[in-house]
């Protein structure tokens, strides 16, 4: 991760302003990367990592399977052909239900070490909601910190961070962004 | 287009590359899915050539009206049930490349083991197969069978058959499908 200061030239960043795909993977892209230098949380890797290992140990599967029938013929490979076939499909399953149950929209998961405190505190934001042909984008900030926490809904309109050019301006996202931080940990004791 | 892929971090691009092998394997697997629920080896064949019954090409002229090139086959072969006289089969002889796919018009049982021998011809031939098989065969088995015709489709095979014939651009799809599954991140 590059330093963060405002005051060292960073590369701009510009999208398509009318493709709220982008729009979103660049907000989010930008949030994942102010949270972990300016605001010092450590990012979980966790629902990254699972994926990744499942998909590809699938695929590894896969090519197991086309390499043993290769070798040894259609009908002597058929038992080692059925058991590929069936743990890629039972890995994408799981795969599947990671994303929907426990992933499901997650932006970003961190982790802070307070000083007060030996336990860290985490910090998560989810949902982040694009409806449809909408440019409102909605994230859920939810704090924990022990027995403490804080939630804060932060609901703004892509025109609030991304000028005509279709540049990120980041000091209006990374001010949005501190906002809804401190008022999602506003319950926790000073 | 590609200043987006180049921002991604480390594991973002392998996400992206994963997506690409996900499309390949995928197909790969329903394919072999397919292959082992019918127990055909290749359960889809698709007619590649129409030319006369001595140049030994997949499918001649010799099953009209019944196929004709571009069509697509669909085939099983379960094992326990015997070949009858009067299915298609598509059959590969031993150290010849292409299948052929006939009718079996004679069938020969074995008593003591069951083993079936089979005698094929084209419909629209006007002789049997011998000439085809291998010197001084005068049958073939049920090992030489990849799967019987059970189903086919007109015309859908047309797309194999351009690929056949102009490989480029298998590769020019493959490349572009590839390239659209790693800059969308959707």
């Amino acid at each position: 991760m590059s330093g963060s200061n405002t005051s060292t030239v960073q590369e701009e960043i510009k999208i398509n302003k009318y493709d709220s795909t982008q729009l979103k993977h660049t907000v989010d892209d930008h949030l994942r990367k102010y949270l972990t230098s300016d605001v010092n949380y450590v990012e979980s890797h966790q629902h990254m990592d699972v994926k990744l290992s499942l998909g590809y140990l699938s695929c590894i599967f896969a090519a197991v399977a086309a390499y043993y029938e290769w070798k040894n013929g259609f009908q002597k490979a058929k038992p080692v052909t059925l058991i590929c076939v069936a743990s890629y499909f039972v890995l994408n399953f799981i795969a599947w239900v990671y994303a929907y149950f426990i992933e499901k929209q997650d932006v970003f998961v961190g982790t802070k070490n307070v000083s007060q405190q030996n336990h860290g505190a985490t910090l998560k934001i989810s949902a982040g909601r694009l409806a449809r042909l909408s440019e409102t984008y909605t994230l859920d900030f939810h704090f924990t910190d022990n027995n403490k926490q804080g939630d804060y809904t932060l609901e703004s309109s892509f025109g609030k961070w991304f000028n005509e050019d279709g540049i990120l301006v980041t000091s209006a996202l990374e001010a949005d962004i501190k906002s809804a931080i401190d008022r999602s940990t506003i319950t926790k004791q000073q | 287009m590609f200043e987006e892929l180049r921002r991604l971090n480390k594991r973002q691009v392998a996400l992206q590359v994963l997506n690409i092998l996900m499309v390949l394997t995928s197909a790969l697997m329903i394919w072999k899915g397919i292959a082992l629920a019918t127990n055909s080896e290749s359960p889809i064949v698709v007619v590649l050539r129409i030319t006369d019954i001595h140049s030994y090409q997949k499918l001649s002229g010799s099953m009209e009206p019944a196929f004709h090139r571009g069509d697509l086959l669909l085939l099983t072969n379960p094992a326990s049930q015997p070949v009858q006289v009067g299915d298609i089969c598509v059959f590969q002889i031993p150290h010849r490349d292409i299948p052929i796919v006939h009718r079996v018009i004679k069938l020969h049982d074995e008593a003591k083991t069951g083993k079936q021998f089979l005698l094929t011809k084209g419909d629209n031939n006007n002789v049997d197969d011998r000439g085809l098989y291998n010197a001084r065969q005068m049958w073939i088995n049920k090992e030489h069978v990849v799967g019987r015709v059970r189903g086919f489709m007109p015309y859908v095979g047309m797309v194999t058959i351009l690929m056949n014939d102009y490989p480029q651009l298998k590769y020019v799809m493959l490349g572009v499908l590839g390239l659209f599954v790693l800059i969308h991140r959707e």
